[in-house]
């Protein structure tokens, strides 16, 4: 009986994951249901919610369509294309973009860069993507059910590791566990292998709205695998927005670096609904701050034709890496908005000598395979014939002497990878060394970006250069690296602090997560939780006094039984489990119930019989 | 020395298919360790052997012969000056000739590495030829990394 409801419990909380896109311009989530991925709507039926949040005085948010619909009455209080900016420091996003609504202020805890709300308010990219994520979270439980297992949550794969880091923090202040971090382009290929089950060399060319990436990989009997990867994470279909409003500001008369942030958010918005009709239309007709333009398609294509060409150099390289030698590819699949443009359609279909393939629809297919992959994670579970294969996007190294790079782990390497590099001492009785971890191709450290410094210590004195300190790199599924370090002469495990570059420090995510409104949420249920294991006890504690004191009531099998019971009750508050609490109680006072009625007419009997009532205790 | 990559391929991910934590999701804490280390083991060993330089390196360190892999610095004359001629007749080259440049080179790796595969599968050449052919390869190794850079920005 106890069995049965174990086993029982644990499927009810299978399927309760879900895969979700978390764009540049618009986000989905999807699960899977049935053993087929389906795309969650809002109550109003519609899939895509806009990536854009408004944030209010009093740290009010309102997120999708009603705060993309006012973006151009309170441009500064909203925030579009957070992800741009994700694992971004202060000076970087400045040098960003010309043209944007957005004031940048640097953040008093560290590097991470703020959108200035104005009135002394700020927020960080990473708190936009959370906020987000947040309402997708509500979304599904509508849905699914309250409480998710996890999610899987793509990321472009040429996002670095401090990109990545960000958007696993805004998954935690979110309160979402994340069962992996997905490169969007292998889940596109995830959605449309299954779809097809047929074998081959696919490239697929993901354009969305602010990143670019271009992966060929290899179907073969169910495994996918990742054979390179490269792509641009600052090059998407808002560069077409921004080109085109520049364009019509300066022929307005306008300068672009002097534009207001009404205006600005006014004329992007413009360009971006022109962007959307030229995909069927010949000519479009604009309006910025009352003045009227034509575009024709013809004149939107030559404007663009230097952005779509931005892609060549990452295609080139991704098809020399792959070693291919000129094998034919197999198909070309196109992920992202941006490639409903015409003119990137054509572009793909002359570079790669193919027609592409697009009868998934680019916008969802990547949350599709997401919600597949967190199926296979933490759903229905590991599938025999479905596995993928990732890479590392971009090499990981050290900072050597002289300003160069020592490569540690190469890109395009399958993840997760491991390797261990030896460093030694330079002065004699040195217990500490600073190491500066980079990530990028160049060959010298300032070049490349930097992700993070580690400063060993307890390595134990010796003389200079006897100490041999292994440090051991590795990067997990989702691209993030890991390390460890070991003094090998005496075995010694040294301790690594890790400061990074861009990211936030584990105290300011902690601090994002109590500040969120979620927090209400997680009060309630860790309030639930202990008002369970107080109960839970204190059921525990009185039938163990009544089993020493009655036991003669119970024959061997009802002891058997009703160990079992409090054996499942014991299980259940050891695994902090409000709900199994709940049940095991339950069937903890069924399996005891005849016991309870025995106990009671045994007191009853001795009091009637008016001996030795004070001692029950019921 | 001389392999097929797509039967490579094929191996690495038939032995994928079996360990990789994905396919263990729902399995103990040790077994997913176990299967992370298998996956790491497996991620190396394709790593190597898909490169045919490391590939070539590793075959001479189990002939007995290792090399560092951190490179000591060629002592050869000859190699250093034919390196940095080179080097300077990149600059100022344009697009066509950065690109006959690469192709030349690439031609170049792939007769030392031939230096390699005539040594293991045809009993050909001494491990001392076959080592200073390696450390050729990776000098050009380096100075095609500079021509694709070179290239990208032209481009």
């Amino acid at each position: 009986m106890a069995l049965l409801q174990i086993g029982k419990s644990k499927e009810a909380c299978a399927g309760r994951v879900v895969g979700i896109d978390l764009g540049t311009t618009y986000s989905l989530v999807a699960t899977v249901e049935d053993g087929a991925p389906r795309v969650l709507m809002d109550p109003e039926g519609r899939a895509a919610l806009p990536s854009v949040a408004w944030f209010g005085p009093d740290r009010a948010v309102e997120v999708g369509h009603g705060a993309k619909a006012q973006a151009g009455t309170r441009p500064r209080r909203t925030i579009a294309s957070a992800k741009r900016f994700m694992g971004r420091g202060h000076a970087e996003a400045q040098a960003q973009d010309e043209l944007s609504p957005y004031r940048f202020t640097p953040g008093a805890e560290g590097p991470v860069v703020y959108f200035d709300l104005g009135e002394g308010d700020k927020v960080t990219p990473i708190e936009v993507s959370s906020a987000i994520l947040r309402t997708l979270k509500l979304r599904a439980e509508a849905e699914l059910g309250e409480g998710l297992d996890g999610a899987v949550i793509t990321v472009p794969a040429y996002f670095d590791d401090a990109q990545r880091q960000a958007t696993k923090d805004a998954a935690r202040i979110a309160g979402l566990k994340v069962l992996r971090l997905l490169n969007e382009p292998t889940a596109a290929a995830l959605a449309y292998g299954l779809d097809r089950s047929k074998d081959g060399m696919f490239a697929v060319f993901d354009m969305g709205g602010g990143t670019f990436d271009i992966s060929l990989l290899r179907l073969e009997a169910g495994v996918f695998h990742v054979l390179t990867t490269g792509g641009d994470s600052r090059l998407g279909g808002d560069d077409f927005d921004r080109v085109v409003a520049e364009h019509f500001l300066q022929a307005a008369g306008l300068q672009v670096s002097e534009t207001s942030p009404e205006l600005a958010a006014q004329a992007l918005a413009e360009a971006r609904r022109a962007k959307e009709a030229l995909t069927t239309a010949d000519t479009v007709e604009l309006e910025i701050w009352g003045d009227r333009f034509q575009l024709g398609r013809d004149q939107f294509d030559a404007l663009v034709r230097p952005i779509i060409a931005r892609t060549k150099g990452p295609i080139r390289r991704v098809l020399k890496d792959s070693g291919l030698d000129g094998e034919e590819l197999d198909g070309v699949v196109l992920v992202g908005g941006s490639t409903r443009v015409p003119a990137v359609r054509a572009f793909v279909a002359q570079t790669f000598g193919q027609e592409p393939l697009a009868d998934l629809d680019p916008d969802r297919v990547v949350a599709l395979g997401a919600a597949v992959q967190a199926d296979l994670l933490g759903g229905s579970g590991p599938r025999d014939d479905l596995v993928l294969l990732d890479v590392l996007p971009l090499s990981l190294g050290v900072e050597t002497m002289g300003g160069a790079t020592a490569k540690i782990l190469h890109r395009n390497q399958t993840i997760p990878a491991e390797a261990a590099q030896e460093f030694t001492t330079y002065a004699d009785g040195q217990t500490g060394l600073e190491l500066h971890v980079l990530q990028g191709e160049r060959e010298m450290a300032k070049d490349c970006r930097s992700l993070a410094n580690f400063t060993l210590s307890g390595i134990p004195p010796m003389g200079a250069g006897m100490a041999r300190i292994q440090v051991t790199f590795s990067v997990d599924a989702d691209g993030i690296l890991h390390a460890s370090a070991e003094e090998k002469e005496t075995g010694t495990s040294a301790s690594i602090e890790v400061k990074p570059s861009y990211g936030l420090e584990d105290a300011e995510v902690e601090r994002m997560i109590m500040e969120s409104f979620e927090h209400a949420e997680a009060d309630v249920r860790t309030k639930l939780l202990a008002e369970a294991k107080v109960e839970a006890e204190r059921i525990l504690t009185a039938l163990d006094v009544a089993r020493n004191r009655d036991a003669e009531l119970l024959d061997e099998a009802e002891r058997g039984k009703l160990e079992e019971a409090v054996q499942g009750l014991r299980e259940a508050v050891a695994a902090e489990d409000a709900a199994a609490i709940q049940d095991r109680i339950e069937a903890l006072d069924a399996a005891s119930a005849e016991f309870a009625g025995r106990r009671m007419n045994k007191a009853i009997k001795s009091a009637l019989s008016g001996r030795d009532a004070a001692s029950w205790t019921g | 020395m001389r392999l097929e990559r797509k039967a490579l391929e094929h191996a690495f991910r038939e032995r994928s298919r079996l360990v990789h934590p994905d396919r263990h999701s729902k399995a103990s804490e040790d077994q997913k360790l176990l299967s992370l280390k298998h996956t790491n083991l497996v991620n190396e060993a394709y790593a190597l052997l898909k490169h045919p330089r490391k590939r070539a390196t590793h075959l001479l360190e189990l002939a007995g012969r290792p090399m560092d892999p951190n490179g000591a610095r060629t002592q050869d004359p000859a190699l250093l000056m034919e390196l940095m001629e080179l080097r300077e007749s990149l600059d100022g080259m344009d697009l066509d000739g950065l690109e006959a440049k690469e192709q030349a080179l690439r031609n170049e790796v792939t007769g030392l590495l031939d230096v390699a595969a005539e040594h293991f599968d045809d009993g050909r050449h001494s491990l001392d030829e076959v080592a200073s052919a390696l450390e050729k390869v990776r000098y050009f190794e380096r100075l095609l990394e500079i021509v694709d850079e070179r290239i990208e920005r032209e481009s």
